[in-house]
C-alpha cells in the first residue's frame, strides 16, 4: 500500500515535473501569460479601494481582510491549475476517448490524469496571491499559515472539479454546467461571506464547497482556531473521497471512442 | 499455456437516437429515446502464450471494443475476460505491467517532450529499474535507429517515426502480451515492414503473444498464422491462416495474352473477368475445372504470355465480411 503510494507520487511529480519543463520552453508566452495574469487579478483592487474609501468596514472586514480572501483564493486557484490542470480536463477525455492511454497504464488513473496537465497563466495567480498577503497582511506566521491553507484551498478545489467533471460519465456535454460551477465556486470565495444571505451560505459550504477553500481559511489566518483547522482537514478528506468514488464509479460508464481530430 | 481466455464475452452500448432537425432535437430534450447496440455479442476465444493472432473484421464489427475489454479500459456487460490469470476488470493495474497497448489511431506519448523523454517516463510508471530503460532504450534505438529523432520533441515528428516511438514506449517494460490495435495505419511500406520485421523478432526472441487488430492484409498475411474474423459483434471464423487459405482458395486467376481471340463463355468452372483485346482474365473454379484442363482451353499454341495466381487474400477476407454480413 505504501510503495503504491509512494509510486503514484513520484509519477505526479514526474508529470509535474514534465508539464514544468514543456512550460518553459515557449519562454515569451509563458512570461507574458503570467505577468498578464498578475496585472488581470491587480485590476481589481482598484474595485475595492473604491469600495473602502467609501465605506469603512464590510460587514467586520477592513480592506486587508477582505484582500485575504483575493490572496487565498488566487493562490488556491492558481495552485490547483499548477497541479491539477488536468481535472479541467476530465470531460474532454471522457467524450473523445483519451481516458484509455492512462487505462492501460499500472498507476491510479485518477492522480495520473488530473496531474497530466499545467496551466502556465496559473503561475500568475499563485504569485498574485503572495503579492496580496505581503502588501496587505505581511508576517512570517502568516505566509507559513497562507501556504498550507492553499494547498488545502487546492485540494478542496480540485475536488470540486473532479466531482463536477465526473458527471460527464452520465451526462454528455456536462462539462457546460462544471464550468458555470466553478465559476460560481470561484466566485463566491473572491468575496466576503458577509454579504451573503443565509441560504447561500448553506450551498457554499455543503453543494459549492467554496467557503472551505476561502471564508476558513481566512478566517484562520485572521484568528487561528486548532477546532476550525481540523474541520477543515476532516471535511478536506471527506471531499477527496467523494471525488475518488464518484470519478471510479463513473468510469464503469466509460465507454470510450474511436473519436479522430473532429470538430466538438 | 492460455495466455488468453474469453468466455461469452458481450458489450452492450446504449445510444441517443434523436429525429431530424431542429423540432427532432427539442424532442430528444424533453422525451429522450435511447438504442442498445451490441458491439460484441457473446464472443468465446482463448490464446496460447507465444500466439500471434489477427483480429480483423470491417468497420464497427466489435473489435477495438474487444481490445478495450481485454485490456481493461472497458467493463464487458456480460461474460468471463481471463489474462494470463488476471481479470481486467478487477485487476487493471496488475494486468497493465503484464501488457502492452499500441493504438494506430491514438497518441499514448506526450506530444511535447523527446522520445527520450517519454521512454523514461513510460519506464517509471512501469516500475521498471532506471539502468534497465537504459538498457532497453539503447537496444530499441539500435533496432530502430532513432538517433536520428531521440531527441526531437514527439509534436515534430513524422507519423512512421511517431509509431515507432509509441511500440517502443509500450514495450519499455516487456509485456508478455503486445496489443496493436491498427500499427500500421497511414504508415508508409517501409515502415509497415519495419514493424512487421520487429513484431516477427519480438514474437521468436521474446515469445511475446501479439494480438494484432489491422485492416492491412499485409499486416496479417505476413505475421500471423492464425485469424479471428469478426462481424456485427460475432466471430465468423476462428482458423489457422493455413486452413484459411486452403478453404478459400479454391479460386484461381489466369491472365493470358493470346494470339487469337478466344470464347470461353459457357464453359462450367470458368468465369470471364476480362476479356479486351487479345487479353484474357479468367477465375478458374479448381473443384470444377483442374488448371492444366483450363490451360488446354486457351490452346498453349496460342498463348503469347501467361500468369496463374492465388485470389488475394484481401478478396477472400472481404468475401467473408459480406457473406456475414446480416
Amino acid at each position: 500500500m505504501l510503495t503504491e503510494v509512494k509510486n503514484n507520487l513520484k509519477i505526479m511529480f514526474l508529470s509535474l515535473k514534465y508539464n514544468l519543463i514543456r512550460v518553459m520552453e515557449n519562454r515569451v508566452s509563458f512570461l507574458t501569460s503570467v505577468s498578464m495574469m498578475i496585472f488581470n487579478n491587480a485590476s481589481f483592487i482598484i474595485q475595492w479601494l473604491t469600495i473602502f474609501g467609501l465605506v469603512k468596514y464590510i460587514g467586520s472586514y477592513t480592506l486587508n481582510d477582505v484582500m485575504l480572501f483575493w490572496a487565498i483564493s488566487s493562490g488556491s486557484y492558481g495552485l490547483t491549475n499548477i497541479l491539477f490542470n488536468g481535472a479541467n480536463k476530465i470531460p474532454e477525455y471522457i467524450e473523445n476517448g483519451k481516458l484509455d492511454a492512462y487505462l492501460v497504464m499500472p498507476k491510479n488513473v485518477l492522480c495520473h490524469v488530473i496531474t497530466s496537465s499545467t496551466e502556465p497563466s496559473a503561475w500568475g495567480d499563485l504569485i498574485y496571491g503572495y503579492i496580496a498577503l505581503i502588501i496587505f497582511n505581511f508576517s512570517i506566521k502568516n505566509i507559513f499559515l497562507y501556504s498550507l491553507l492553499i494547498i488545502i484551498g487546492a485540494l478542496i478545489y480540485a475536488s470540486f472539479i473532479i466531482i463536477c467533471n465526473s458527471f460527464t460519465f452520465y451526462f454528455i456535454r456536462f462539462s457546460e454546467t462544471s464550468e458555470i460551477l466553478k465559476d460560481i465556486f470561484i466566485n463566491g470565495s473572491l468575496y466576503p461571506d458577509v454579504i451573503f444571505n443565509r441560504a447561500i451560505k448553506i450551498i457554499f459550504f455543503t453543494l459549492i464547497p467554496c467557503a472551505l477553500a476561502s471564508w476558513i481559511p481566512v478566517h484562520l489566518i485572521i484568528e487561528f482556531n486548532i477546532y476550525h483547522f481540523i474541520i477543515l482537514i476532516l471535511a478536506t478528506i471527506v471531499l477527496i473521497i467523494i471525488a475518488f468514488c464518484l470519478f471510479y464509479r463513473g468510469l464503469k460508464n466509460y465507454t470510450s471512442s474511436n473519436l479522430m481530430e473532429a470538430r466538438s | 499455456m492460455k495466455a488468453i481466455e474469453v468466455k461469452n464475452l458481450s458489450k452492450t452500448f446504449k445510444t441517443k437516437v434523436k429525429e431530424t432537425g431542429l423540432k427532432g432535437s427539442l424532442k430528444a430534450i424533453i422525451k429522450p429515446k435511447y438504442n442498445t447496440k451490441k458491439a460484441v455479442n457473446n464472443i468465446s476465444f482463448s490464446i496460447e502464450k507465444g500466439e500471434i493472432i489477427a483480429f480483423i473484421g470491417p468497420n464497427g464489427a466489435g473489435k477495438s471494443t474487444t481490445i478495450k475489454m481485454l485490456t481493461g479500459i472497458l467493463f464487458p456487460t456480460k461474460g468471463e475476460i481471463n489474462i494470463m490469470g488476471i481479470n481486467p476488470q478487477h485487476n487493471r493495474k496488475k494486468l497493465a505491467y503484464k501488457i502492452g497497448t499500441v493504438f494506430g489511431q491514438k497518441e499514448q506519448l506526450w506530444i511535447h517532450l523527446t522520445p527520450y523523454d517519454n521512454f523514461k517516463f513510460f519506464g517509471a510508471i512501469y516500475d521498471v529499474p532506471e539502468q534497465i530503460i537504459n538498457k532497453r532504450i539503447a537496444e530499441y534505438k539500435e533496432i530502430f535507429e532513432l538517433d536520428e529523432f531521440i531527441n526531437t520533441p514527439v509534436r515534430s515528428l513524422s507519423l512512421g517515426q511517431r509509431m515507432i516511438c509509441e511500440i517502443v514506449a509500450s514495450l519499455i517494460h516487456e509485456p508478455s502480451i503486445l496489443f496493436l490495435d491498427e500499427p500500421t495505419i497511414g504508415l508508409d511500406p517501409v515502415i509497415k515492414e519495419k514493424i512487421r520485421v520487429f513484431i516477427k523478432r519480438l514474437n521468436k526472441e521474446k515469445k511475446t503473444t501479439i494480438f494484432l487488430t489491422s485492416h492491412d492484409v499485409g499486416d496479417i498475411e505476413k505475421l500471423c498464422k492464425r485469424v479471428i474474423i469478426v462481424n456485427n459483434g460475432k466471430i465468423v471464423l476462428d482458423d489457422s491462416m493455413e486452413n484459411l487459405k486452403y478453404h478459400y482458395l479454391n479460386k484461381k486467376i489466369v491472365e493470358a495474352k493470346m494470339n487469337t481471340k478466344i470464347n470461353l463463355t459457357d464453359v462450367e468452372g470458368i468465369s470471364i473477368i476480362k476479356d479486351k483485346d487479345y487479353n484474357l482474365k479468367l477465375e478458374v473454379d479448381l473443384t470444377k475445372k483442374n488448371i492444366s484442363d483450363a490451360i488446354k482451353l486457351l490452346n498453349p499454341d496460342n498463348i503469347i504470355d501467361i500468369n496463374i495466381s492465388n485470389i488475394p487474400l484481401e478478396t477472400i477476407i472481404s468475401s467473408i465480411y459480406k457473406g456475414t454480413k446480416s
